[in-house]
């Protein structure tokens, strides 16, 4: 009688157990495939923001004497995986200029993409500060909040200023860039 | 209940977790796959945007072969104003001529390629070009006629396409002249892409230059006559670099003009200036590196003066790989981008793939 119970209790702990343990490897497995598409994700607006950018530069640089801002709006999923995510802007002397986004919650779940453009030519610079901006664009005056990290949302901007003094008057003396989003339109 | 029992239902529990990670895998995996391609789609876009827009820095990193580029870049630099996606003939050609094969991937940040065994690289990567308009010529009979014919990538005869053609040619004095061809300097293609121009007889060597102008798409090559009679060097920069099999032997006081590509109200054509050598007789460097527009190079050669050199730029084989084996991966993504080399039309295709999945 006591070797039946002995049995019960021992198979039904190791089932109790086997169903947690599967419960977990479950939950684990599902957040790393979740993790690994939000890292995709990540990563594909990681490249859209270095892909403008990018262009951005090679306009500056296109349209000589102008000392306009140049700005560009681009329309950005506004979660991952239903999370918030923040975009940066970041100047590594050993990876030179990236754009770094990652869930606000979870840091860890990030992606990074380098611009190709490494400032040989012209130094290329990186608005990192908070600032508010009124930028005239066609009839529209737009006032434009900059700053290092954006949440990531649609309405994004993407702007670059060429910095024309002290240049030997071919090309910039300095292409400044930076992110922000539109906070009114006057 | 039995031991069975408890094993059978333990079974069943590992079942079903197998059973459900293989779905969350399967189910997810397509999304996963298209994620991919997307982030690959636009990773080639930002790839090719700086190497197609931007001119690089040296800006004469093409030209000065002594110069390691800082900045990767093939866009031709001007000084008061630029084209997009007009490239720089020398900077395309050095791709071929001494640029380490996997140069550009740091500088296009694209991961370490110091790393002898590619681990550290991200992407691999290649880039090629490919004429968009492809001309042939035939000497017709033993006269100075010739027969052009244009067709498309997918050799496809082209009807309507502009085409002029002139003959530069060794006179009796050993310097370079220019026949016109008899009538119109322009014809237009007919139904078989083919069109027919006629000049006076001409003994001595000779070169005809072809310009086409097909709807925006355009080309310009100089083809020796007789077939296989003249000497051809490969135009790089101020230098004209021979071929192993044809060394050239100029004079330092030797006739040589530059061939440039010139757009008319009718169409392009070529002119030719005079310019001046430093060089010495198998070592033929211009004075001055030759005008941008400049299509080749033409110099009298040989003791006499009798041969015809025609130096200019092969963009066919330009095939810049990150890796030398490997011209393209299953997964690759491919982008083109239409470009200007050297007064003539090009695909300028760009294969992008990941290292590790």
């Amino acid at each position: 009688m006591v070797e039946v119970s002995i049995q019960h209790i021992i198979g039904t702990v190791t089932l109790i157990g086997l169903v947690i343990s599967a419960g977990l490897f479950y939950t684990i497995f599902t957040t790393f495939v979740q993790d690994d598409n939000r890292k995709k994700e990540l990563g594909q607006i990681s490249e859209n923001v270095a892909l403008n950018l990018e262009e951005m530069i090679n306009l500056i640089k296109f349209s000589k004497y102008s000392s306009d801002y140049m700005i560009k709006i681009i329309d950005l999923p506004t979660d991952v995986g239903g999370r918030s995510y923040q975009i940066q802007l970041v100047n590594d002397t050993n990876r030179g200029l990236y754009v770094h986004t990652f869930l606000t919650t979870q840091q860890t779940v990030s992606a990074d993409s380098t611009i190709p453009y490494n400032s040989g030519d012209i130094p290329l610079k990186f608005n990192t500060a908070e600032t508010i901006y009124n930028i005239n664009v066609g009839v529209d005056n737009l006032k434009i909040a900059c700053s290092g990290t954006i949440y990531g949302k649609n309405g994004v901007v993407i702007w670059a200023n060429p910095d024309w003094n002290n240049s030997n008057g071919n090309s910039p003396s300095l292409i400044t860039i930076g992110i922000g989003w539109v906070e009114a339109q006057q | 209940m039995h031991i069975y029992e408890y094993l059978f239902a333990g079974l069943i529990i590992i079942a079903l977790l197998i059973g459900s990670t293989v779905m969350v895998t399967t189910l997810s995996s397509p999304a996963s796959n298209a994620s991919d391609k997307d982030q690959l789609k636009v990773t080639a876009e930002k790839i090719m945007t700086q190497m197609l827009l931007d001119s690089g820095y040296p800006y004469d990193w093409g030209s000065n072969t002594s110069v390691v580029p800082q900045v990767f870049g093939l866009a031709k630099y001007g000084e008061t104003s630029r084209q997009a996606y007009e490239l720089d003939p020398d900077k395309v050609l050095r791709l071929n001529e001494g640029l380490p094969s996997t140069f550009a991937a740091n500088l296009l940040g694209l991961g370490n390629s110091n790393d002898p065994s590619h681990k550290a690289l991200d992407y691999g990567f290649t880039l090629e070009f490919n004429e968009t308009l492809h001309i042939s010529t035939q000497q017709i009979g033993s006269g100075d006629t010739y027969s052009i014919d244009v067709t498309s990538d997918y050799t496809l005869p082209l009807i309507g396409a502009n085409v002029s053609a002139v003959l530069y040619y060794i006179d009796d004095t050993s310097k370079i002249a220019l026949e016109e061809p008899n009538g119109t300097s322009y014809l237009t293609t007919a139904y078989d892409g083919s069109c027919v121009f006629n000049f006076n007889t001409i003994e001595t060597s000779k070169v005809l230059a072809v310009t086409v102008d097909y709807y925006g798409a355009q080309a310009a090559k100089l083809y020796s006559f007789p077939a296989g009679s003249g000497l051809h060097a490969t135009l790089l920069g101020s230098n004209l670099i021979a071929d192993p099999t044809q060394p050239y032997n100029i004079a330092s006081d030797a006739d040589s003009h530059e061939i440039l590509l010139i757009q008319t109200s009718q169409g392009y054509e070529t002119r030719d200036f005079a310019v001046q050598n430093i060089g010495n007789s198998t070592n033929f460097t211009l004075s001055n590196p030759p005008e941008s527009s400049a299509i080749a190079v033409l110099a009298v050669s040989g003791s006499n003066g009798s041969n015809l050199l025609v130096a200019d730029r092969d963009f066919s084989n330009i095939s810049y790989r990150t890796i030398p084996a490997i011209r393209s991966a299953a997964s690759a993504y491919s982008l083109e981008r239409t470009v200007l080399i050297g007064g003539s039309t090009f695909t300028a295709t760009l294969y992008l793939w990941r290292m590790s999945t």
